[in-house]
């Protein structure tokens, strides 16, 4: 009687909300962090739902990692709140956050390399969550239940440096399962998987949840993250542009957008082309048969100056190219355009003789480049102006151009060089005496070009130009590379904004899974659908 | 197997044990050394072998230990030499957890350099503390010419280190040690707090290390500062670590013997070339046994029970040591 009485007069305040939007798991708020002038995350607000599966994607540099680095205590947010079951945890150290139930595995495995699989393992068991209620024996004990579930028991007493990279991202999940976690960050634990690996790792992956761990996984295998995912974030450039059901998102134009690049998407909707893609239209993949694998055919004007025939290459026993033919020609800007893992970086890495090639030719300029060594291609005339800069950040800025020009002994023409560098960016004259490390991420690029430059290269090698700078920065650096590629430089181009690559090119050439999948003009690759699946489908 | 292990090692004890019935008390002396140079390299295995941090300051605790047991014994309350002794190796402890505390944030070669400049530092100040420490001239303890005395103390802690060790080993203590050594970032997230169990096998090794001063101080009776802080007993240390498996339980005293057998032979066969000849064999155990002679055994005993030597890992290891 009481009851309805208070209910008619005063509406009950609900000290539970009601079900489906109980307070998260975990809340994390306005996270932002910054290394140096660059925002790796902006301000994302995110919660996560105690018992679901949370998917993350974006494209490289998004900040899907760093985000989890600040999350688990890795790395300390500059700004922003999280909160676990309420509880704030944003100045606590990573230790104290894995006992408190939060596990994470690295996408660069990190094993413990001496050790046996199952020590490693049990090294999780010993200090997670429940380490304090287990002796040493009882967490190697634990390690073995752990190992069976994640399919690796039959490598229980191998040293985990002679895993291979499968089963060392298996390792890794295993670890972490160990801890006894309620939440679990996944970050890329099916890359390198095959199609069939993959099923039952998703398979693993909602089983793990159905025992009640509540799961955020990041992952490029997007055929993977939209099975599993109840509900999934795209983070873009450190900020989130989308959230919702992985159906709602695969038809969101901000999301093609993220990944193609914004003039790709306009041109898409201009040209009349359906945005929308459908699901299918995402997992199909643009593979070509063998037989129909591009050949050069078009003849085009200027010499040859960079051949490259049959090219394999790869890390360890994990092979990325796979019989890689291109050429490059005299006054060309070739962009190299393909998804995250197509093989790019490593192309680039092999011309320059960091990685050396298994088998295949690289001619420059008649002469062959094949088994060279990195100074001997500088030297050739082969400059490679490396992802994430890679500049000596306890440098000046002209220090490091100086830098540049290691391999000259031509003091006038050094002077010259100088000149004509900080001409064409003047903006490192303003800044010439200061330390590398403390410039903003698009002065450091500008830097890192320069340095480039300095060396008077016949072939300038540019990986990811654009990426992690803001869009005005990155159309001064296309007219910076028109500019000098009008001086004569040949410019080989990776770049993760397809547009941007190929409104810049005379051509382009698409990679997939470490194969050249196409071939042409510039021009002409804009206009291709087959572009969207290669990126997006993989 | 394991039979044959254990009447082996009881053995070498027993034979230890009537060492001093049957050698000289000068020779006595000699091994004595060597034990104290096996402490020490237990003490340093915690720090640099377990958790991979490579201490070259060590002496400073040594000092440390010499020192204040000498100090404490020819105070007003005339301590006997195990209660000074052991309140040496209680303020090495505290010494180097202090130290600890801001230098084990320092990885690398930055950590090395620190630990060197704070062995240095403690030099200086030995030398300079005249009130205290009489400075260069030193002090003199009291004299005790029972050298069996010096051996079988020495010998007591040795076996100490070893159980010590074994079990450390096999603790929730070695474990995060040894995920600490090979990645940090990684036994962070298992929920292993870094700094605690560094600071906590730093302070071990400088208990070690100041038990081994104390020993020695009151055997040599005479404690001066270029004596009891000089680098090469830290070197010492880090080569019988070395040259017997760094991060293993019999590496250090086998080491420490080893290292001992062979600079006494050498010293008799090459003596102008000693250190030339002496380096050489160290540079040879860095790149072919980088994980020391008891990876050679555990390779023997491997061949023993019909298994393969495996050179190839042996090859690997000298790829690990990345020799281009």
């Amino acid at each position: 009687m009481t009851e309805t009485g208070t209910r008619t007069t005063d509406p009950p305040v609900s000290r539970l909300p009601p079900p489906g939007e109980a307070a998260p798991l975990l809340d994390a708020r306005q996270i932002t962090k910054r290394f140096g002038g660059l925002a790796a995350v902006a301000g994302v607000d995110l919660a996560i739902r105690k018992g679901e599966i949370l998917g993350v994607i974006g494209p490289n540099g998004a900040g899907k990692t760093t985000f989890v680095n600040c999350i688990t205590g890795l790395d300390k947010p500059t700004s922003g709140t999280i909160l676990f079951r309420g509880e704030d945890i944003t100045k606590q150290p990573s230790y104290a956050i894995g006992r408190l139930g939060i596990a994470r595995t690295f996408q660069v495995v990190k094993p413990l390399k001496q050790l046996t699989v199952r020590d490693n393992v049990a090294i999780g068991a010993m200090f997670g969550a429940r380490g304090r209620e287990r002796t040493a024996k009882q967490a190697r004990e634990r390690a073995e239940e752990v190992l069976t579930r994640v399919g690796l028991a039959h490598r229980i007493d191998h040293t985990s440096s002679d895993l291979t990279i499968p089963d060392l991202k298996r390792l890794e999940l295993a670890k972490a399962l160990a801890m006894d976690p309620e939440l679990l960050f996944l970050d890329e634990v099916m890359a390198g998987l095959n199609p069939r690996e993959i099923e039952s790792a998703m398979e693993l992956l909602r089983q793990i949840n159905r025992d009640g761990v509540t799961l955020f996984v990041i992952e490029h295998v997007m055929k993977a993250i939209m099975g599993v995912s109840d509900r999934l974030v795209v983070l873009h450039y450190g900020k989130k542009i989308a959230e919702g059901k992985p159906e709602e998102i695969v038809e969101s134009p901000q999301v093609i957008e993220a990944y193609l690049g914004e003039r790709f998407a306009k041109r898409a909707k201009m040209a009349g082309q359906p945005e929308r893609m459908t699901r299918e239209g995402v997992f199909l993949k643009a593979s070509l048969p063998e037989a129909e694998a591009w050949k050069p055919s078009l003849p085009l004007p200027g010499e040859t100056l960079l051949e490259v025939r049959d090219l394999a290459s790869g890390y360890g026993q994990v092979q990325i190219l796979w019989n890689v033919s291109l050429e490059v020609r005299q006054g060309e800007v070739v962009a190299l355009i393909g998804a995250n893992g197509a093989g790019k970086t490593t192309l680039l890495y092999t011309l320059s003789q960091l990685v050396k090639p298994k088998s295949g030719a690289i001619r420059f300029e008649g002469r062959d480049l094949t088994r060279s060594r990195p100074e001997k291609v500088v030297g050739a005339g082969i400059v490679h102006v490396p992802q994430g800069r890679r500049l000596f950040s306890g440098l000046t800025v002209k220090e490091n151009l100086l830098q540049g020009a290691y391999l000259r002994d031509d003091p006038a023409g050094i002077e010259e060089d100088l000149e004509w560098v900080f001409g064409l960016l003047p903006r490192l004259r303003e800044r010439a005496s200061q330390l590398a490390g403390r410039l903003s991420g698009g002065e450091q690029q500008m830097c890192a070009i320069g340095r480039g430059l300095m060396s008077r290269p016949r072939l300038l090698l540019i990986d990811e130009l654009s990426l992690g700078l803001a869009p005005l920065i990155v159309d001064h650096l296309l007219d910076l590379i028109s500019q000098i590629n009008q001086k004569g430089t040949t410019v080989l181009l990776v770049e993760q904004d397809v547009q941007v690559a190929l409104e810049h090119a005379h051509r382009g050439y698409v990679l997939e899974t470490g194969r050249v999948v196409q071939s042409s003009p510039a021009a002409q690759l804009l206009e291709d659908p087959r572009i969207r699946q290669a990126y997006l489908g993989l | 197997m394991r039979a044959a292990r254990w009447i082996l090692l009881a053995a070498v004890f027993a034979s230890l044990l009537v060492l001093p019935r049957v050698v000289t008390s000068y020779k006595l002396l000699t091994y004595t050394t060597v034990l104290c140079l096996a402490i020490m390299a237990q003490g340093w295995n915690f720090i640099g072998g377990y958790t991979g941090y490579a201490a070259f300051g060590n002496v400073a605790f040594f000092g440390i230990g010499a020192y204040t047991t000498g100090l404490l014994m020819l105070s007003k309350w005339q301590l006997s030499f195990f209660p000074a002794l052991f309140a040496g190796a209680l303020l090495s402890a505290c010494v180097a957890t202090a130290i600890g505390v801001p230098v084990l944030r320092l990885k690398g070669h930055y950590f090395a350099i620190a630990t060197l400049g704070v062995a240095e530092a403690f030099r200086e100040i030995a030398g300079a503390w005249n009130s205290v420490t009489q400075g260069a001239t030193g002090i003199d303890l009291p004299v005790r010419s029972d050298s069996a005395f010096f051996y079988y103390t020495a010998l007591g802690f040795v076996v100490a280190g070893v159980g010590l060790t074994a079990y450390l080993a096999k603790s929730k203590l070695g474990y995060g040690w040894v995920a600490i050594r090979e990645d940090q970032d990684a036994a962070r997230m298992l929920g292993i707090n870094t700094t605690m169990f560094k600071v906590a096998a730093f302070a071990l090794s400088a208990v070690f290390a100041a038990i081994a001063g104390g020993i020695i101080a009151y055997q040599n009776i005479h404690v001066a500062p270029n004596d009891f802080f000089k680098i090469e007993y830290t070197l010492q240390m880090i080569i019988a670590c070395v040259i017997g498996g760094t991060g293993s339980v019999w590496g250090p005293l086998l080491g420490a013997a080893v290292y001992q057998l062979l600079s006494t032979f050498i010293w008799s066969h090459f003596l102008e070339l000693h250190p030339t000849v002496l380096g050489a064999i160290i540079i040879f155990f860095v790149v072919f046994l980088p994980r020391g002679l008891m990876e050679l055994l555990r390779r023997l005993a491997a061949v023993a029970r019909g298994g393969r030597f495996g050179s190839d890992i042996l090859l690997a290891n000298v790829r690990a040591s990345r020799l281009d």
